[in-house]
């Protein structure tokens, strides 16, 4: 289905179609805060318990994602040390490997990752066998790796190379494109340049493709530039006479650095899937690359993101792309490329496949992560300011909402229920993103602080605290789950962290109802109201520091 | 993985459908009666005591623990509550709980049954006069004496200072003192002399005579100004005048006759005899009419000239969301105590009034009893409702007088004849009988600041100082007066 995927050249109901529902989600967000604080005022009672069902609501969501958190933390775990490759070469042979797999998972002595990443790698082959499903060699994949930048240095870009060239996985099935903005001057190209004569010969094909300013309908934005280097690759890889479909794209942000085992995961998981042309791998991202230079607050903020795709990579009916991900450069290619227009490439390619493909599109996520770079700036403001920048940048993903459902309302054949429950999704996302921590932080205790002598003299006035506090206190089990974990996924710091230091760290969890509010809240409400007054955001390039340690898993 | 999350997702989702309104409904306080095989609603009580750990009876029966305490899960009915302390004052309250309502005794001071008392003199004292909030304590000695004694509160120290030449011995008739505490006129008379002088503590090393400026029968009324250091507004014959100490001058400052006047944040509020309520800049400049309606204002103020020696002025706690509002009271020399508030006319006979600091009420003095208006109750009532109602709080056998409002306005000082007294004003169970002071000099002095109450002992007539609980002790918000109503009678209150 043909569907624009922009908010731009609109006609009359269609751009009041989009302006409402570009101011739905402020309406909604503030609308509920509004309400909760005018109830706590005029009406404390049914304010309280509005309240209380709210917190018991969250309460539950908490531990019910913190369960899904442990369990998608368990198969990380699992696959840390799994060898890729290896399994690839199970592909061959199916009925071979299956035997294998079933005599290994029989060794009495198998630890429990061991056992439970083979255990998977079973019901793999088993279904493969089962359903018969036909897929290429490993060996007949190519990789595509779109770096679209701008301003950022040699040393961000030059670490994502490198990583690139550390990969268990051969580098002649690697096609890089470092995708430059003209814009910028020329600095940006003279680094690409530097780093094709560095690195270019390691690869398949290294390619510099440099984005024009000028191109019409397209704004500064990094889809425009992944787009022009993907539209070269099309015409590269249809020269050459590899097939679109053994050709899987990866389109990453300049600070990415790969694990190892990344391109292995992902060349077995896209061979596996029977869908494969028309599904996105989503891997986890952790912001590991600097995280021992970064305050301790944005490592807690940053773990907190992890967690999120974590939770998220156990549903993946409804999983979303985020950040640097992979998919078919053949679906890629039918659905027209990256929006050139909107800010948020990253799940705006997700949406834009599920419309073009009437439904018939997901995502799958890859139990290997990918390490990022932790905004920081020069000073400990400049990092906060940097960090809420950034949160407001993702935030704004909202500005999908209006899109995707009108791509929904235009397209016929994708199921209603399906519609629905997608933008409900998306939609409820952006509002809980935007007022679950004021209301939980802030609202809970609002009838408290206001002296309404109606109140002060009923039971709810003395009885509500109490239970707002057994739920507050349940929740910090919740978040002491987090605090482990977050431990769990921290890379080995270069340096000798004093343990008073680590406990410092972990008490700053404590706090993450603060940080979720300022760095989480505030920016999806300034998103979502900046949307909602018509004023689109620009193209924020976050500063990162110069990445320190490259160590992933 | 999908289909694990969906069934734990309904799984979760029935759990909090079934636990929910339990929560809400224990939060608004229904628990389950097994007796009566339903949810029932309770009530509740909260209880806290300055100092703290005191035991707890209810209905005869010690509670495990000790305040502060809230007392949950009450069913509705009568319950007698007792407190008690090691070597305190005990506490007793029979409560009515009501279905979701609560009870708050959040501010109970328990005073101690024996104050350690400390003599500051040893000279005979016949007067002490203090301002509230000042630091300084003027001490007239019972002898022959040609000096005044000033007690710095902060230092614990005595100051002399000479009385004028001629005055040895005088009759110090009044003090009027700044409300900083550091300035004051002083009315001395002797035999057929009198005049005023004008002193600066805590070095007050002459005494600057200020006769000239004063009409005798103006002196009832002395505002001083906010602004200027050392001015003060009077009236001279029914003209209200400006006198400026430092530059030795005195100025008209409303030129019409007025019936009275107050200072209030830098405003001069006047009542004319035509009716008129006018705010005034300091230097006379009509600033706003607050009343302009002749009938209105006989029927709210009557006729007269001046007659309203005092206007008090207080501000109700501004909140974010309200106007600030301010309410005005009228003290006639006739004992009319009027308000700006419906419905005007609070009360008659009234002899001395004592205003709250932070909250908009007012406690006066009629002879032998003690009442209260409490316009932040007010606040609930409907535009068409009756207006405050003073309400009695304390009917004794002797006279009543020296009421002073204290610890965040809650409680009240006054004595009884010559007993010092404290009760809150919200509780008229409990009254604390301090201790007795002389009958001569029957004054006090309280500085909640720092903790101390200063009188003269009744045997040696000397001054002593006790200490008390110290002002700022309670940081919970008062007991709201509905529930004293509910406890005490609604037709009780009433006049």
């Amino acid at each position: 289905m043909i569907f624009a995927y922009s908010r731009r050249d609109l006609n009359g109901r269609e751009w009041w179609t989009e302006r409402f529902l570009e101011i739905l989600p402020a309406v909604l967000s503030w609308g509920l805060l509004g309400s909760f604080f005018l109830l706590c005022i005029f009406a404390p009672v049914p304010g309280v318990v509005a309240v209380i069902l709210f917190d018991l609501y969250w309460l539950f969501r908490l531990v019910y994602l913190t369960l899904f958190l442990v369990l998608s933390y368990v198969i990380l775990e699992a696959e840390r040390p799994t060898q890729w490759r290896k399994r690839l070469d199970d592909l061959h042979d199916l009925d071979k490997a299956l035997e294998r797999s079933r005599k290994f998972l029989s060794e009495p002595a198998l630890n429990w990752k061991t056992y439970i990443s083979e255990k998977r790698h079973l019901v793999t082959l088993e279904r493969l066998k089962q359903r018969s499903l036909r897929f290429p060699s490993p060996s007949e994949i190519f990789h595509l790796i779109i770096v679209p930048f701008s301003t950022e240095s040699l040393d961000v870009l030059e670490s994502t190379l490198r990583a690139l060239t550390r990969g268990n996985y051969p580098l002649e099935q690697l096609v890089v494109v470092m995708g430059v903005e003209e814009r910028v001057g020329s600095r940006a190209l003279k680094n690409a340049n530097s780093l094709k004569e560095k690195y270019g010969a390691a690869f398949y094909h290294f390619e510099v493709s440099v984005h024009p300013d000028d191109i019409p309908g397209e704004a500064a934005v990094k889809g425009a530039n992944a787009t022009h280097a993907a539209k070269w690759a099309k015409d590269f890889f249809e020269n050459k006479g590899i097939a679109l479909s053994n050709v899987i794209v990866s389109c990453f942000d300049a600070d990415t650095v790969v694990s190892p085992e990344y391109f292995g995961c992902l060349t077995y998981n896209y061979l596996i899937h029977p869908k494969r042309t028309k599904t996105s791998f989503q891997p986890i991202p952790v912001y590991h690359n600097n995280i021992w230079d970064a305050p301790s607050f944005a490592r807690v903020l940053e773990s907190g993101s992890s967690f999120f795709q974590l939770i998220e990579a156990t549903e993946p009916e409804f999983l979303v792309t985020f950040s640097s991900h992979s998919m078919s450069f053949q679906a890629l290619v039918e659905i027209g490329y990256w929006p050139v227009d909107i800010i948020s490439d990253d799940s705006a390619i997700f949406w834009k496949a599920l419309i073009a493909f009437e439904g018939d599109y997901r995502v799958e996520p890859l139990y290997v992560t990918l390490s990022m770079d932790v905004a920081l700036g020069e000073t400990f403001w400049d990092t906060c300011k940097s960090i809420y920048r950034q949160k407001r940048r993702w935030a704004w993903g909202v500005e999908n909402f209006p899109i995707v459902v009108r791509g929904f309302l235009t397209n016929q054949r994708m199921g209603l229920f399906q519609k629905i429950q997608y933008a409900f999704r998306l939609l409820e996302l952006n509002i809980s993103w935007a007022t679950w921590t004021p209301t939980v932080l802030i609202l809970t205790w609002a009838p408290l602080l206001i002296p309404s002598p109606e109140f002060t003299s009923s039971v709810a006035h003395f009885n509500a605290p109490r239970v707002a506090g057994v739920i507050c206190n349940l929740a910090f089990t919740s978040l002491a789950i987090s605090i482990v974990l977050s431990f769990a996924l921290l890379p080995k710091s270069p340096r000798r962290i004093p343990f008073f230091h680590k406990v410092l760290f972990a008490l700053q969890w404590l706090l993450v109802p603060i940080f979720a509010t300022i760095f989480g809240a505030l920016p999806a409400l300034d998103a979502q109201t900046r949307l909602a007054l018509g004023r689109y955001m620009e193209f924020y390039v976050t500063p990162k520091g110069k990445p320190k340690v490259t160590q992933n898993f | 993985m999908g289909k694990l999350r969906r069934v734990i997702f309904f799984l979760f989702l029935a759990v909090y459908l079934g636990i929910a309104p339990f929560t809400v409904l224990y939060a608004l306080g229904y628990i389950f009666s097994p007796a009566q095989q339903s949810l029932i609603p309770t009530g509740l009580i909260s209880l806290s005591t300055a100092p703290e750990n005191a035991s707890v009876q209810v209905n005869g029966k010690e509670i495990k623990d000790k305040t502060p305490l809230v007392l949950r899960n009450l069913k509705p009915g009568q319950y007698e509550i007792s407190l008690s302390l090691s070597g305190y004052h005990p506490w007793h309250r029979r409560v009515q709980v009501k279905p979701d309502r609560a009870f708050r005794f959040e501010s109970i001071l328990l005073f101690p049954l024996e104050l350690s008392l400390e003599t500051l003199t040893d000279f005979r004292i016949r007067k002490i006069w203090h301002v509230a909030g000042g630091r300084y304590l003027v001490i007239i000695p019972a002898d022959a004496s040609t000096a005044l004694y000033l007690f710095d509160l902060e230092e614990k120290e005595f100051r002399l200072f000479n009385l004028p030449e001629g005055y040895t011995n005088a009759e110090v008739t009044k003090i009027a003192f700044h409300p900083d505490g550091d300035k004051a006129l002083i009315f001395l008379t002797k035999g057929a002399l009198s005049e005023s002088f004008f002193a600066e503590f805590p070095e007050p090393v002459q005494l600057k005579p200020l006769d000239r400026f004063f009409d005798k029968s103006g002196i009832e009324n002395l505002s001083w100004s906010k602004i200027r250091r050392a001015a003060l507004f009077h009236l001279k014959g029914e003209v209200l005048q400006r006198t400026d100490i430092e530059k030795d001058r005195t100025t008209v400052i409303f030129n019409q006759p007025v019936r009275g006047f107050s200072v209030h944040r830098g405003n001069l509020y006047v009542l004319d005899p035509k009716g008129r309520f006018l705010e005034l800049s300091e230097k006379g400049k009509v600033r706003d009419i607050l009343l302009d309606d002749p009938k209105k204002a006989k029927l709210i103020f009557g006729p007269g000239k001046i007659d309203f020696h005092s206007i008090f002025f207080i501000e109700n706690i501004p909140l974010f969301f309200v106007p600030e509002n301010s309410f005005a009271f009228f003290l006639s020399k006739n004992g009319k105590l009027l308000s700006n508030k419906l419905p005007f006319l609070l009360d008659e006979n009234v002899e001395e009034v004592a205003l709250a600091k932070s909250h908009p009420r007012v406690a006066y003095r009629k002879g032998k009893e003690l009442w209260v208006v409490d316009f932040e109750k007010e606040k609930e009532k409907t535009f068409f409702e009756s207006g405050p109602t003073p309400r009695r709080i304390y009917a004794g056998l002797l006279p009543i007088s020296s009421p002073i409002w204290a610890y965040e306005d809650r409680y009240l000082l006054f004595l009884e004849g010559n007993h010092l007294k404290i009760q809150n004003f919200e509780d008229e169970e409990n009254i604390t009988n301090l201790l007795s002071i002389s009958s001569t000099a029957s004054q006090f002095v309280l500085d909640s600041k720092r903790g101390y109450l200063y009188f003269v002992d009744p045997v040696e007539n000397r001054l002593v100082s006790t200490k008390i609980p110290k002002e700022g002790i309670q940081l919970a918000p008062p007991i709201l007066t509905e529930l004293v109503d509910d406890l005490v009678g609604q037709g009780e209150a009433s006049k």
